[in-house]
């Protein structure tokens, strides 16, 4: 499965980011064989919705499930309206964060299949996992 | 022609509100006046004077709303959006309205015509009386994020009700030197920025001069607040840069005890009135010496 | 690691004051990075006097720039623009910076193709050391917009720095108000810290910025600052905490040690003790405590 992880560094052994939207790094890596590659996250200089911006540039790389520490509520809304899980790493390195998912043992927020309200104006909105720090507070609307 | 005399601060809490409010009663005694709390974030103005608001109007934002139907996924609304506010993903296009200016760019370049705007409200403007006093406030819905667009709603007010042609115009701003602040000064025939003698007060002057002379262009003087006569920094920087201190308030028990329970500053301490017009005339004739601010 | 935010609605109500003495005492106790996210009004440094670290720029957004050679004076970036941001004088159509909020609307809908965004440098900020640790801060440049923006940079750089120290704690220091720099310093924090004080606007602003705290799901607790000016205010304000549910972790009496301390450039903990001294060393250990505890690993956030 391709996976993509907040990361400090363009290693596995590099400490997965306590922040989502304007982290250094995402891994896309492949659990199986742990072929991985290092992007460099272009929301980094975004004055504001890094969450959204990144969040976006990851969905157009097709992974399957995404791993952060702290996510904010618009990269989760955006993961989630995606159909793409996110997964809860604890502090630790990239590496140990693939094997900790593999192994079952990341927590995950929601479910992805969608609920029928969210998107509509007015419907749910995404909490963020962690404390993640998005301004727009998951209240996207979708069409 | 009206006077519009702007009450700022760099700092919080240096007496904005309890200025701008007594200045606003001796000016109203001798002329047509209007108060206007333009620290939409957090309006004080009221408790002091307390008028009658009889009207009031929301305040919008233009958000868009994107038609499912029409949408093909193009990405243009994200590639444009300069806020993130717009996420086009492959099978849908999310809009955070958080995140939006209502500039429009999304709705006029989307190719399929997909998106079209609606009104959002941001907060309100009222405004009334308190006697002869004119008053209006504006309010930022809390969770909102940008106050300005209810500042300009005031100022556009102020025109459209006539305001330009009364004598006097006090305009309450919010603290600080961003964006808030600036479109408060906008209009403004001169700046009045109240400071306090400490090393935040003289630090956060600095920056209000920097921005209300400097950057603005805009005639400033300096109200000296809770003055114990301990620290002569301030009064040596005004010194350096020739800002008239217009007026001083000293350090008095009674008069952070009438403030902290509402009380209007010369209801409790009258014998500060004849500073007060003083200050008026000492802003006004400031006023005159340049060009009246453009509306 | 938990993140602290420090606010009040009203302004000089004392978060400033109280930022610099927690500061103290977090740092004699554990690894702390110091942020102040006052960036049009930055007084934590005024206490902290850092070891300035290198200025960062940052750019806040963008400006729209009008080419008077390609321009036709067709007037539709006037027409597009929702910002009054296009000056035209003597048929010279031109950018007012003051007004321009950077959208690009007009550069994408121009048919001349006369008008491109340049990057806006809005101000600076500073990842530098001081004697309680690592301390984050900015300035923006007058007359520029976007702090809640710069206050977001702020903030990724407290987090960036409190991973690389393994910092145990991240302080940060908020403006006054509840518009965008205010949510772009309480979304995400363990815990916002309102200082209050007992007027009848302190009052009034307390419960704007509880509502904001409340919005954004940051759990919030009240200290009241020169409580013994107004005892009646202070109990109101205790009763309708304790009705919404608000923890009041400290009562800080009114004390001149807050201005001398400040007039020393010292925190008002680094001054001989005073009843002041001495309520904020009671108000640490109950901020700590009201923080809740990290989750188990395997539960849902």
């Amino acid at each position: 499965m391709r996976v993509a992880i907040s990361s400090t560094g363009t290693e596995l052994s590099a400490e997965v980011s306590p922040m989502f939207g304007r982290c250094p790094y995402f891994i896309l890596a492949d659990t199986e064989t742990l072929e991985a590659r290092a992007i460099p996250n272009p929301a980094i200089s975004a004055s504001g919705g890094a969450g959204v911006q990144s969040s976006q540039m990851i969905v157009r790389q097709g992974v399957e499930a995404v791993i952060g520490v702290n996510v904010g509520p618009n990269a989760l809304q955006v993961f989630m309206a995606a159909g793409i899980p996110v997964y809860q790493a604890e502090e630790g390195t990239v590496q140990q964060a693939i094997e900790a998912l593999q192994a079952g043992q990341l927590a995950a927020l929601g479910a992805p299949t969608v609920d029928k309200d969210f998107g509509k104006p007015g419907g749910a909105s995404a909490r963020g996992l962690g404390r993640g720090m998005g301004m727009g507070g998951g209240r996207g609307s979708g069409a | 022609m009206v006077t519009q005399i702007v009450v700022a601060s760099g700092k919080g809490g240096t007496g904005k509100t309890l200025v701008a409010t007594a200045l606003a009663r001796v000016a109203s005694a001798r002329a047509a006046t209007v108060l206007i709390d333009a620290d939409v974030e957090a309006p004080n103005a009221a408790i002091f004077i307390r008028p009658t608001f009889g009207h009031a109007r929301n305040v919008e934002t233009l958000h868009p709303v994107v038609d499912a139907e029409r949408c093909t996924h193009c990405g243009r609304c994200a590639e444009v959006c300069a806020f993130n506010a717009i996420a086009s993903l492959p099978d849908r296009t999310l809009v955070f309205p958080e995140m939006c200016h209502g500039c429009g760019s999304c709705t006029l370049n989307c190719p399929a015509g997909a998106i079209h705007e609606e009104p959002h409200p941001i907060g309100r403007i009222e405004w009334g009386r308190a006697g002869a006093l004119e008053c209006a406030q504006g309010e930022l819905q809390v969770g909102e994020a940008m106050a300005t667009p209810i500042i300009g709603a005031l100022h556009r007010h102020a025109v459209e009700a006539g305001w330009h042609a009364r004598p006097f115009m006090i305009i309450d701003s919010p603290p600080g030197t961003a964006c808030p602040v600036i479109e408060t000064l906008r209009p403004a025939d001169v700046a009045l920025l109240i400071t306090e003698p400490t090393p935040f007060g003289l630090h956060d002057l600095r920056l209000a001069v920097n921005l209300a002379r400097d950057v603005l262009k805009k005639p400033v003087g300096v109200i000296l607040n809770k003055d114990d006569g301990l620290d002569p920094a301030v009064d040596r920087y005004c010194q350096e840069e020739a800002l008239p201190i217009l007026m001083r308030l000293p350090y008095r028990r009674e008069i952070a005890e009438a403030y902290s329970s509402g009380r209007p500053l010369l209801e409790a301490l009258p014998e500060y009135r004849g500073a007060f017009e003083d200050l008026l005339e000492r802003a006004a004739a400031m006023a005159d010496g340049q060009e009246r601010g453009a509306a | 690691m938990k993140q602290i935010v420090i606010l009040s609605g009203k302004g000089g109500t004392g978060k400033t004051t109280v930022a610099a003495a927690l500061a103290h005492l977090f740092s004699q106790e554990g690894r702390v990075v110091l942020a102040d996210a006052d960036v049009d009004a930055p007084n934590l440094e005024i206490i902290l006097r850092p070891e300035p670290g290198e200025p960062q720029a940052f750019i806040g957004g963008e400006l729209a720039r009008i080419d008077a050679e390609r321009c036709t004076g067709c007037n539709r970036c006037a027409e597009v623009c929702r910002f009054d941001a296009v000056n035209v004088a003597d048929g010279r159509y031109s950018v007012e910076p003051l007004s321009c909020e950077g959208c690009g609307a007009c550069a994408t809908q121009c048919p001349a193709g006369a008008i491109e965004m340049v990057d806006r440098r809005s101000g600076y900020w500073y990842r530098s050391e001081t004697r309680f640790g690592p301390f984050i801060h900015a300035r923006l440049e007058p007359g520029e917009a976007n702090s809640g923006k710069l206050v977001s940079q702020v903030r990724a750089a407290s987090l960036e720095t409190a991973a690389e120290t393994r910092a145990d704690w991240i302080l940060v220091d908020g403006s006054p108000g509840i518009g965008c720099p205010v949510i772009a310093a309480i979304t995400g924090m363990d815990l916002a810290l309102l200082v209050a004080e007992p007027t009848l606007s302190g009052w009034h602003d307390l419960e704007r910025a509880i509502a904001v705290a409340r919005h954004f799901g940051t759990p919030c607790a009240v200290c009241i600052n020169k409580a013994d000016i107004n005892a009646g205010m202070t109990a109101r304000i205790e009763a309708q905490c304790r009705v919404s549910g608000i923890p009041v972790l400290a009562r800080l009496p009114y004390d001149e040690t807050a201005v001398s301390a400040m007039r020393a450039l010292r925190a008002v903990t680094e001054m001989p003790a005073t009843p002041l001294t001495a309520a904020i060393e009671a108000l640490y250990p109950s901020l700590k405590s009201s923080i809740e505890q990290p989750k188990r690993k395997g539960t849902a956030a």
